[in-house]
């Protein structure tokens, strides 16, 4: 499957990842809109941690054997074993949090129905499927490649 | 006599993540899955989101409807299973019998005995399964056509996980619900002492008044209901609903009665193997290693039994692989209130423990020697899997950014090769590696 990887180097903490994915995750795709006017607000499932002198993106790893999919008791969040997306069903999930207690990388919004990284699969308008935030990284901190592990 | 390649005794999480390990090597075996109750494998623990209205009964199945046709699973539901023959490799299932190659024993666990001798009616129930909730509603459903104007009481027994979400789901159907707590604090076996009166809050914000130090010593009758309850403060209690949640134990009795080897839970080898030839177990009725505090005991959690229930599946399907221990990991939302915990609840012996409080939130690290053992966060859950990781890989903390234990833990908090190699796995080594666009 394709991933995003980050390069910590390149990463500038300019933050247009998190301003692109929150965008792309919002009703209107408009990014005022997305920042002014929805309600409940978007939330961007891509984090930018760091500062200035050193910063990097992150989001779910979309792991070959996923601990939050082991971990979750309703079985809503699932790895697809086609496309190798691991995704949460928002009609299933009761926001137990379970998943939150296991994702090594802490990539799991806790919420209501907890939120998380699509690679942006419902999101037709990307650039060859490119994913939001890699599309808005002006540095290629973050690239989509095709990895070497499902 | 039907005789299976692989029989199941119990058809929850560890139960079917056995069924999907064994397909997942083995596509001929026969397989059968026996469970007392009459559904397809749902999820337990939202039988306390059912009671409160928030899922309906058609989002519990943890699998698609065709699961068992999908893996040619046969179920034998509806009965009990309640003898295993080793020798003769059967089990009795009601008045049958059945043969197995492999057995796995996941059914889990049962109400522990009541708190006082005899101390049953047509007005108590348990609350571990669907059984339960189905018999709870149209319980509460068939007083209030009766008296629709009567409030309804119920008292619940048991302050522990299944005591404190009883209470929440029958806060939604109930007029007035009561906690009975022995000791004086809740969630005991969860959270530290010092984090229950955020939990006690939320339990009486939510309408449940919580009494602690406070148990059931006697009671009276009416007809074949409890009505009354005798405290050990010399009042009483009055009842139309009584829950018993005063704790569980393992499911193993005839397991032991076969001659398995049980210390409170069933004492399995690395493959999940119980001391009986050709039988696994997995899931809440096992003794499983604690790697965070270096103890054996049982860790009656999902997460466990999905671990363990793939690992047994996979040895009983000839497919050798190892159990080295776990940990506890759970969560739980509580009247709008979350708690996340994993590893060490408190420090043993050679371990330290730091608590912080502030503004409704608490936190609680465990750590030995310079590696975190365990976490407690309580109203903050942002990020906890990273210090989930702190415990699985023993991390050194001498290597982790101080603020990590400041704020929610992020990745870049952890040393950047751990950090690096995690993010980057499987990534092409063609991969630019030059700034700009």
């Amino acid at each position: 499957m394709k991933r995003v990887y980050n390069n910590r180097k390149f990463c500038m903490d300019c933050k247009l990842c998190e301003v692109a994915c929150k965008t792309a995750h919002s009703k209107s795709g408009n990014i005022v809109k997305a920042y002014k006017f929805e309600d409940p607000s978007p939330i961007a499932r891509i984090r930018v941690e760091g500062n200035l002198d050193d910063s990097m993106a992150i989001q779910c790893r979309h792991c070959d054997d996923p601990d939050c999919v082991k971990a979750c008791i309703t079985h809503s969040m699932t790895k697809d074993p086609v496309t190798g997306i691991v995704s949460v069903d928002q009609n299933r999930c009761i926001g137990c949090l379970t998943c939150v207690a296991a994702c090594p990388f802490g990539c799991i919004k806790p919420a209501d129905v907890v939120l998380k990284c699509d690679l942006c699969t419902a999101r037709s308008n990307g650039e060859d499927g490119m994913p939001a935030c890699v599309e808005a990284c002006p540095n290629l901190a973050l690239v989509f490649v095709d990895s070497e592990v499902e | 006599m039907k005789t299976y390649d692989y029989l199941m005794i119990g058809n929850s999480a560890a139960a079917i993540s056995a069924v999907e390990a064994i397909r997942s090597v083995d596509d001929k075996g026969t397989i059968a899955v026996v469970s007392n109750e009459d559904f397809p494998a749902y999820s337990t623990p939202m039988i306390s989101y059912l009671l409160k209205g928030k899922i309906t009964e058609e989002k519990m199945p943890i699998r698609s409807e065709s699961f068992y046709d999908d893996n040619a699973v046969e179920c034998i539901f509806g009965e009990p299973a309640t003898a295993i023959y080793p020798k003769l490799h059967t089990v009795s299932v009601g008045s049958e019998q059945f043969g197995y190659k492999k057995l796995l024993m996941a059914c889990g666990n049962k109400p522990a005995d009541p708190p006082v001798e005899g101390l049953d009616g047509e007005n108590v129930f348990s609350f571990i399964n669907l059984t339960d909730a189905r018999a709870i509603m149209s319980y509460v459903d068939g007083i209030r056509a009766q008296n629709p104007d009567a409030p309804v009481n119920a008292v619940v027994i048991g302050s522990g996980l299944i005591g404190c979400k009883a209470c929440e789901g029958l806060a939604h159907i109930c007029d007035n619900v009561t906690m009975l707590a022995r000791s004086a604090s809740i969630l005991r076996s969860i959270i530290d002492p010092k984090a229950s009166p955020i939990a006690e809050k939320a339990l009486q914000d939510g309408g449940v008044e919580v009494r602690l130090l406070t148990q059931a010593v006697g009671f009276e009758k009416d007809g074949n209901k409890v009505a009354k309850l005798q405290l050990n403060d010399g009042s009483t209690i009055e009842c139309d609903l009584l829950i018993l949640a005063a704790g569980v134990v393992p499911n193993i009795d005839m397991a032991v009665n076969a001659g398995a080897e049980a210390k409170r839970g069933l004492i399995c080898d690395t493959h999940m193997k119980t001391s009986l030839e050709d039988v696994y177990a997995a899931g809440d009725l096992t003794v499983t290693h604690d790697t965070a505090n270096d103890s054996d005991r049982i860790i009656a959690l999902w997460p466990n039994a999905v671990v363990q229930g793939k690992i047994a599946g996979l040895n009983m399907a000839g497919k050798v692989t190892e159990f080295n221990g776990n940990f506890a990991m759970n969560s739980i939302t509580l009247f709008g209130i979350t708690i996340l915990t994993a590893g060490a609840k408190s420090a043993g012996e050679g371990m330290e423990e730091q608590c912080t409080e502030e503004d409704g939130k608490f936190t609680k690290f465990v750590t030995c020697d310079g590696k975190l053992k365990g976490f407690t966060l309580v109203n903050h859950p942002e990020n906890a899997g990273i210090y989930t990781r702190m415990i699985e890989d023993e991390i050194d903390l001498a290597d982790v950014r101080p603020e990590a234990f400041e704020r929610a833990p992020e990745m870049i908090d952890l040393p950047a090769k751990i950090s690096w190699k995690s993010l980057h796995e499987g990534m092409p080594s063609a991969t630019p590696q030059k700034a700009g666009r």
